[in-house]
């Protein structure tokens, strides 16, 4: 059998008392609020602690125990993967398979997000990030939806830059509006507005200062924006905005769209 | 408690064999136990442990699969493994000066080395150096004079790029040294280039061959030097340090200061 230097901590912190105690130390830093939040005892207290503090995810200092770095990094990242296993309704159903390692080591990002599914709930997402941006739109959209022709174009003409990427696989109905307002299918230049095509595009994301949405793809390999991950914490933002750049990146630039 | 269910999936070492084998191929049960060498009414246990916590579903060829959240769960397990092979290390030291997206990496680093003898650690740190053909590029608080000695022997091409914080530290006659005084007179920035950025509570270098790494400690909020330093010498932990240099790097260059000597 394979030896796992990691699975002793796994099997100290899935113990419920020490994963309670690891877990309120990381949101209220003291033992007096960890007996509030948590009902627990205070021998099983020690106990947990005492365990935690064998891997070194607690320490004590004068007395009093501390949540040391390892701790904390160690409750992050266990947090981001528990939003995956929480929403396993949407992850089970869709695919990461775009999505860089560097990026998916990086799942504590999510920690902080929700998953919304409907068309309208997701595409009116889209409309409030844009209406409420103050810097700047970054999209990627093998359909893009009509309902954000008018917002984003507003944006344009009040000064925020945005950046669209299609991909070979995109789908452009002549009817659509986001085509007739941002001029999609003429070669009219705007420094404000950079537009880019690459390969093949599954995930479709939409990234803006305040916030960011996130739609994988299906585990068929299609595109799904019926169903999303939303979040507008610092470290979720910056993801997606690694994302889109790892992709736009992939990208390159053309003069118009044939519809 | 979902979170739970989840971290007991994890905490053995026969489901994460499990997890491990399904990695590279389908399996069927059979196969998985002769490869564990357990029986089969053994291995049910942990399959449903694995379906339960949704870790593993079964194909319509009767296999078995990792789920969408298995597959980024494993891909976390490197910095898991760091951190238990170096808990130790890190409950004196901690990520102070790492940028997040790059702490969230840092099972990247899971092939280096730690070198807990400070003594040691610096005639490794020299040979760091002298070994480096092609270049050396660093963010440091510390740095010993010499190293520009070493500089000059390198041929024409190499490349030296090292960021100093406002906290750097350096000895009595850095700044007058011979030898680095010669550098900055007679190398272009193509081939030399320092400057002076935001604090910097870490040290962090790679050559052509390898990487160099020591965390904060975490009562000082910088380096200590006694506690210990990370050698790599794979493409990973080279291009996770190269990544944090070029963070020091980009910060903005603060000009007209002076690095304290001592």
């Amino acid at each position: 059998m394979k030896w796992f230097p990691y699975q002793q901590l796994f099997d100290v912190i899935k113990n419920k008392n020490n994963f309670l105690v690891l877990k309120n130390f990381q949101e209220y830093g003291n033992l007096s609020k960890i007996f509030k939040e948590t009902e627990m005892n205070e021998v099983d207290v020690k106990t947990s602690l005492k365990s935690l503090e064998k891997l070194s995810l607690v320490k004590k200092e004068a007395d009093v125990f501390i949540l040391t770095g390892i701790g904390e990094q160690v409750m992050k990242k266990t947090k981001g993967i528990s939003f995956l296993s929480s929403n396993n309704n949407y992850f089970l159903n869709h695919t990461f398979e775009e999505i860089s390692n560097s990026l998916l080591q990086r799942i504590e990002a999510f920690s902080n997000c929700s998953t919304i599914n409907g068309l309208w709930p997701v595409s009116t997402r889209f409309v409030d990030m844009v209406k409420n941006t103050s810097e700047y739109v970054k999209c990627i959209f093998t359909e893009p939806p009509f309902i954000l022709a008018e917002p984003l174009h507003e944006k344009i003409q009040s000064g925020i830059k945005l950046k669209i990427l299609f991909g070979q696989n995109s789908k452009l109905p002549d009817c659509n509006e986001l085509v007739e307002k941002l001029e999609l299918n003429k070669p009219k230049q705007n420094p404000l507005f950079e537009k880019r095509i690459c390969e093949n595009i599954v995930t479709n994301v939409v990234v803006t200062d305040n916030g960011a949405c996130l739609m994988l793809g299906s585990k068929n390999h299609e595109t799904d924006m019926v169903n999303a991950v939303v979040g507008n914490d610092a470290n979720f933002i910056r993801w997606c905005n690694d994302f889109f750049d790892f992709k736009w990146n992939q990208g390159e630039s053309f003069a118009r769209l044939r519809v | 408690m979902q979170d739970i269910d989840l971290l007991s999936a994890l905490a053995s070492e026969p489901r994460l064999e499990i997890l491990q084998m399904l990695k590279d191929s389908n399996l069927k049960s059979a196969q998985i136990a002769k490869e564990l060498s357990i029986s089969l009414q053994a291995l049910t246990r942990h399959i449903d442990k694995l379906i339960d916590s949704k870790m593993i579903e079964k194909t319509t060829d009767g296999r078995f699969q990792l789920s969408s959240i298995a597959k980024v769960s494993l891909i976390q397990m490197p910095f898991f493994e760091f951190l238990s092979k170096n808990h130790k290390y890190f409950s004196t030291h901690d990520f102070t000066g790492i940028p997040p997206h790059l702490v969230a990496r840092i099972g990247e680093l899971v092939e280096c080395k730690m070198e807990p003898d400070f003594m040691k650690s610096i005639q490794l740190a020299k040979e760091f150096c002298n070994n480096a053909k092609k270049f050396l590029y660093g963010v440091t608080c510390t740095l010993p004079m010499e190293i520009f000695d070493m500089f000059l022997e390198k041929d024409n091409s190499f490349q030296w790029k090292n960021a100093y914080g406002t906290n750097t530290i350096i000895a009595k006659g850095f700044s007058e040294y011979p030898a680095r005084k010669k550098c900055i007179k007679t190398f272009s920035k193509e081939r030399f280039h320092e400057k002076i950025v935001k604090n910097i509570p870490i040290v962090c270098a790679i050559t052509e061959n390898g990487s160099q790494l020591l965390f904060a400690n975490k009562e000082l909020g910088q380096v200590d030097g006694v506690g210990g330093v990370f050698f790599g010498s794979d493409e990973k932990s080279i291009q996770w340090c190269r990544e944090l240099i070029d963070y020091y790097w980009s910060a903005p260059e603060i000009k007209g200061f002076s690095l304290k000597e001592q």
